[in-house]
């Protein structure tokens, strides 16, 4: 199997060409550089991204879903399961940043945390 | 009216504005205050939740909303004053600055400042800047309103999405379109090559397997109520429609990314003969190596300034407007008023460089953008023999260019100017 793959790592994007058989990198092409290898080989067998969202908050100040980001990287097929997993949660104030809202999100081993703080919204007109 | 006196006002409290008053207060100075029209710190950064930012100043990855939270944090700490929900609406320049605050529930006030720092942000262009014909229906948003929708309101603008114009903006979008299980018919891009970041178009488009359509653009929106399609077609070199490539493309949504441009309509209200000057290039306003303005104690920042690619260059540019602000208080006028100013030359290839004016005295980092894609080129300075090669340059990366005040202190000039790499052997 060949599979291309834009090197993100400096502005000249060259398009690797990877051959792959059984999970193994047999051969790539089209790189200009020895930075990009690296890069092109993870991301040729196990590609990661950080997995990030939204999820509704009930009564805070300003925002009415807060942000959600994985700590680490997760494997990239999880993100679409991600997006599953976090659906129908409803969060209330306050939150801290940081604070871990699913522990080992999908047993990946990394946490889902809060991106920002939110605290209770408190009318002040009364 | 009440009257209050400060020594820094910073107008707008995004990135550029909060590192701008942090390192004013760093120098000591007593009286630093930030005008933020929205209810919060942050600017446009609290609705930026991808990661990506602050790879260059943190040296870590982080979601908008996080790079920010590290700065309205710091602003708490500090003694300064933040006032939000004020929005200026009028600046007069003149010692002191005069500024005039609408402070929505508390009414107007007046501001007094020894100096004034812009960082007002930039906006986004909209379908009346792009001459998009058609039926006037619900469903046409810019990228940066559709984000506000979705990632702080928690509102999803449409469900079958058309984006118009591949700026970074517009990629990032059509992810989180995509993500949410909207369908991305494509993103439509008038130019033959993409408007935002490599990265990006990785990242965003085919990660998620969306096309993007180069050398082709939206022409026509046609819906009753609401889009209900847009007509697309290709364009020639010339940029004129093809008109046998016309094609309907079913949607509910048309997403618009072609473009920001600094946002002017707070300084515009300065009377015309005491106007800033304006570089039609950056559509920004035209400053000195320490970021001065043409009106002495006025300086800007951030995407007010230009248009940054990158959160981590709005930053450093705040940092020295704090910083230039805080010594031209400090030593009054000792700085900016004795020094003959000198040119930047945008030449062969470059489309702006900014700063437009340098000293010689000090050592500059120079922001340059280029017309167009090129590969392993120059970029030349002739007046002072230099000139630093590229693998490739691309309108949609700022080019940085750090030049000492050793190299620079005896030309009357610099250009910046772009030549391709020639084979040896040839001419
Ligand atoms: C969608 C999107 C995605 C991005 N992605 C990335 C990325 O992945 N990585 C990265 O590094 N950078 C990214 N950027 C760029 C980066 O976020 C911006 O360059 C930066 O945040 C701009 O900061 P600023 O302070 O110049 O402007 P802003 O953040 O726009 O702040 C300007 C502030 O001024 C206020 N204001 C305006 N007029 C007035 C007035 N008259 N009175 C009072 N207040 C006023 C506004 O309310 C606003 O709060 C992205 C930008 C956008 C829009
Ligand atoms: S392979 Fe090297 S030159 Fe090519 S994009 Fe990657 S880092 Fe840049």
């Amino acid at each position: 199997m060949i599979k291309e793959i834009t090197c993100i790592i400096c502005p000249k994007g060259c398009k690797a060409a990877v051959e792959i058989e059984d999970m193994q990198i047999k051969n790539i092409s089209g790189l200009s550089c020895k930075f990009g290898q690296d890069y092109v080989e993870s991301e040729a067998i196990h590609p990661t991204r950080i997995f990030f969202s939204v999820i509704p908050i009930i009564g805070a100040k300003n925002i009415s879903v807060l942000p959600v980001r994985t700590k680490k990287p997760i494997p990239k097929d999880l993100l679409k399961r991600g997006m599953n997993e976090i659906r129908g949660i409803k969060l209330n104030p306050p939150i801290k940043m940081g604070e871990v809202i699913i522990k080992n999100f999908l047993d990946t081993g990394t946490d889902l945390v809060a991106s920002r703080d939110a605290e209770p919204d408190i009318d002040d007109s009364t | 009216m009440n009257i209050k006196h400060v020594d820094v006002a910073v107008v707008g409290g995004g990135a550029a504005g909060m590192a701008a008053a942090l390192r004013a207060k760093k120098a000591e100075i007593e009286d630093v205050a930030i005008f933020e029209w929205a209810s919060e710190l942050g600017g446009i950064l609290p609705q930026c939740i991808h990661p990506g930012f602050g790879l260059d100043y943190f040296k870590e990855n982080l979601t908008g909303p996080e790079f920010i939270q590290r700065f309205i944090e710091k602003v708490g700490e500090s003694r300064i004053t933040v006032m939000t929900d004020s929005t200026v609406i009028e600046l007069e320049a003149g010692c002191p600055n005069k500024l005039l605050v609408s402070r929505s529930k508390l009414g107007l006030e007046e501001v007094r400042a020894k100096t004034v720092i812009l960082t007002t942000g930039c906006r986004e262009r909209g379908r009346f800047n792009l001459n998009l014909s058609g039926d006037r229906c619900a469903g046409i948003f810019t990228a940066g309103t559709a984000q506000r929708l979705m990632d702080i309101d928690g509102i999803m603008p449409g469900k079958r999405i058309v984006v118009l114009g591949s700026g970074d903006v517009g990629l990032i979008m059509a992810r989180r379109f995509a993500q949410e299980g909207a369908e991305v018919t494509g993103v439509f891009e008038i130019m033959p090559y993409p408007g935002g970041l490599q990265r990006n178009v990785v990242q965003c488009l085919e990660d998620y397997g969306i096309p993007l359509y180069l050398g082709k653009t939206v022409i026509e929106v046609r819906g009753k109520k609401r889009v209900e399609s847009v007509i697309v077609a290709d364009v020639d070199e010339n940029f004129n429609i093809i008109s046998d490539t016309k094609t309907e493309v079913k949607c509910d949504t048309l997403i618009l990314s072609a473009g920001l441009v600094p946002d002017w309509r707070l300084p515009r209200i300065l009377p015309p003969a005491k106007g800033i000057d304006i570089d039609d290039r950056t559509s920004g306003p035209v400053v000195n190596d320490l970021f001065e303005t043409s009106m002495p104690k006025m300086f800007a920042a951030g995407n007010f300034l230009m248009v940054n690619d990158t959160v981590d260059d709005v930053t450093f540019q705040g940092e020295l407007a704090g910083e230039s602000a805080a010594e031209s208080i400090k030593f009054d006028d000792m700085r900016t008023n004795r020094i003959e100013w000198r040119d930047t030359v945008p030449g062969e290839g470059i489309r702006f460089v900014v700063p437009q004016k340098f000293s010689g005295k000090s050592d500059v980092r120079f922001y340059l953008r280029v017309k167009r894609p090129m590969e392993k080129v120059w970029i030349e300075i002739p007046e002072i023999g230099k000139r630093f090669f590229k693998k490739i340059v691309r309108p949609a990366e700022m080019v940085k260019i750090d030049l000492r005040a050793e190299d620079i202190n005896d030309t009357p000039r610099l250009s910046f100017n772009l030549s391709v790499l020639k084979r040896r052997g040839k001419n």
